[in-house]
């Protein structure tokens, strides 16, 4: 913010200059009053600023500025007092500007960095991350009249889908139900019985989550499910409903996999289409409705995928992951409005990133260029 | 003898029973309606190790601030008190400010009640330093109310609550006349703040500090309101 020029009145010579307001908080000694002859400094002209700021204002008629020092030195200096200005410039700082710091202070940063603990863990695996095949066939696959394509780039395309359809197909008996079988209480596992297994799983998943039953919840999700699905429930509320489900939930899916190879120590992972109708309404922290509605139900195509640590005699089927293939319609996003940060420019147009391969191919053909000049 | 044994017992029975908390007349407990993470009574809630001490930590700390911003209110909740839907509040705290909460309260008082670009405005223009910090916590409290709470319009809110609270004290020393010893405290403090959607309830309640305008009119009155001594009409 800067202050306006002023006009004090018109048997003044210059007019003092423009003044931007202190942006760090100054403490100063203010006098409040103007001083008519210091008209060349809009500071000292306000009162905001003392000529002489060493001087006390008491009025003694002694020059007290004389044992200022001395008596300055009869304070104990703190060499250590914490100075929380400081300490946030420091916390701010990346760990490349710190080092900076401390070798501009003379410090070396290596020097007094702990040593690492050398602690010995039993890693377990027990979950995945990811979901292990993303891949679902798609429900709308290019057609040969409306595709738009010529014929070699279609017959292509079509090729590529076939392709991966019978990759998957076989990938689902030979990485996914035959792995499965062969496990200790697995040996009649039949993919045809475990979509209504699937329904109650996610039914109650949902249910849980409602009511923030952590417990009945770690029984339900899988670790990586409940990082997304938790923080809804602790920073909102949720509202969610089974209406109706409009077709049987099918396998899609099926994967097996030990992790470490070889290991035996099995991961299962099976996506299961759901077609359901549902009612979902999401409040924010204060109560308020940010998506969805409570009324309205909405007809829904799902690929969910369900996870289980099959190596363990205990491991129990969890809700893992959404599968959303590329071709599938967009989630509708929370409508969130917000004023852009000063200084924020959206591109026009989004300017293609070269490879780092091409930048430094381009490098090297520059270096050459260059060599062959200086030959010359 | 044994009669009057067994009164005095019955009165001291009755009069131990004074001693225990009990639930006013008029005292209605409201019924818990939000959801607010576990408060762990084992652990110290600045992650420091050991017990935590009942004689330490009471009143206001700044954990117990920022746990007031993990509270979830049920869809659509209605405030009993006033009949509305309920406010989008910030909670924000700055810690360990150098500063004596004595003087970082005039700050507070200044822009208590005020709407934050009011109170940003006002504070700017005062060149004092608990000022200066002030400002800094309120506009740290607006970018907290714009980013992590998605609240569109940060400039509606205004300040609900302001105040310090001494967080520690380091002593120093400095000499006087005579090898007299005396302790300089250098006083730490937390500078907290709310800030609350909605037209805060401006001066009421308290007395409007008076403007240019205001001291105007009361000079013309003054003005006015000379007489000449001892003189006819």
């Amino acid at each position: 913010q800067m202050l306006s020029v002023f006009r004090v009145g018109t048997r003044l010579g210059a007019f003092p200059t423009v003044l931007p307001l202190a942006s760090v908080p100054t403490a100063t000694q203010s006098a409040g009053v103007h001083h008519h002859l210091e008209r060349r400094n809009l500071r000292r002209f306000l009162g905001i600023e003392r000529s002489n700021k060493a001087r006390a204002n008491r009025n003694t008629h002694h020059n007290e500025r004389m044992f200022r020092g001395m008596r300055g030195r009869k304070t104990v200096l703190m060499d250590n007092l914490p100075d929380d200005v400081e300490q946030r410039r420091l916390d701010a700082m990346t760990p490349y500007q710190a080092r900076d710091e401390m070798l501009a202070k003379g410090i070396n940063p290596y020097k007094e960095v702990s040593p690492r603990n050398w602690r010995e863990h039993d890693v377990t695996i027990q979950s995945l991350y990811a979901v292990m095949d993303p891949y679902v066939p798609n429900e709308a696959p290019t057609s040969w009249t409306k595709s738009g394509l010529s014929f070699v780039p279609l017959l292509k395309t079509k090729g590529e889908e076939w392709k991966q359809w019978g990759m998957h197909k076989f990938h689902n008996r030979w990485s996914g139900t035959k792995k499965i079988a062969r496990k200790e209480g697995f040996e009649k596992f039949n993919t045809k019985t475990f979509g209504p297994l699937a329904d109650e799983i996610y039914e109650q998943a949902h249910n849980a989550l409602m009511a923030r039953d952590k417990k009945k919840l770690a029984g339900l999700i899988t670790e990586s499910a409940h990082a997304q699905m938790w923080p809804d429930v602790a920073n909102g509320n949720i509202v969610w409903k089974l209406v109706e489900r409009v077709k049987k939930s099918e396998v899609v899916n099926v994967r097996c996999q030990d992790i470490p190879e070889k290991s035996g120590n099995d991961i299962a992972q099976i996506t299961v289409r759901m077609h359901l109708k549902q009612i979902l309404a999401v409040y924010d922290r204060f109560g308020h409705l940010i998506l969805g509605s409570e009324t309205e139900p909405r007809e829904t195509k799902e690929y969910v995928v369900f996870e289980n640590h099959i190596a363990v005699i205990d491991g129990k089927w969890r809700l893992h992951e959404k599968i959303y293939p590329h071709w599938m319609p967009k989630k509708e996003p929370v409508l969130r409005t917000m004023k852009m940060p000063e200084g924020y420019t959206r591109l026009k147009k989004a300017n293609a990133l070269p490879l780092r391969a091409q930048e430094l191919s381009e490098k090297k053909k520059k270096q050459k260029n260059q060599k062959k000049q200086e030959e010359e | 003898r044994e009669q009057i044994s067994v009164i005095s017992i019955q009165e001291w029975r009755r009069r131990s029973a004074l001693h225990k908390p009990v639930l006013q007349r008029d005292e209605v407990i409201p019924p818990k309606v939000y959801y607010a993470p576990e408060w762990r009574l084992d652990e110290k809630a600045n992650g420091d190790e050991g017990l935590p001490d009942p004689l330490k930590e009471y009143g206001m700390t700044p954990e117990k601030w920022e746990h007031y911003n993990q509270v979830v209110w049920p869809p659509g909740y209605v405030v009993p008190e006033t009949g509305l839907p309920k406010t989008r509040e910030v909670f924000h705290c700055r810690q360990s400010i150098h500063f004596s909460p004595r003087r970082a309260w005039y700050a507070c008082q200044l822009v208590w009640r005020m709407n934050v670009d009011e109170a940003l405005v006002q504070l700017d223009l005062q060149q004092i330093k608990s000022t200066g910090i002030l400002a800094e916590v309120l506009r740290e409290a607006k970018d907290r109310a714009a980013n992590e709470f998605h609240i569109e319009h940060p400039s509606r809110m205004h300040v609900a609550e302001a105040f310090p609270i001494q967080s520690n004290i380091i002593k120093g020393a400095r000499r006087h006349a005579h090898e007299a010893w005396n302790t300089i405290r250098y006083r730490y403090t937390h500078l907290y703040v709310r800030l609350e959607e909605g037209e805060g309830p401006g001066y009421k309640g308290r007395e409007k500090p008076k403007d240019g305008w205001d001291k105007m009119s009361d000079y013309y009155k003054y003005l006015r309101s000379r007489q000449i001594k001892y003189s006819i009409g």
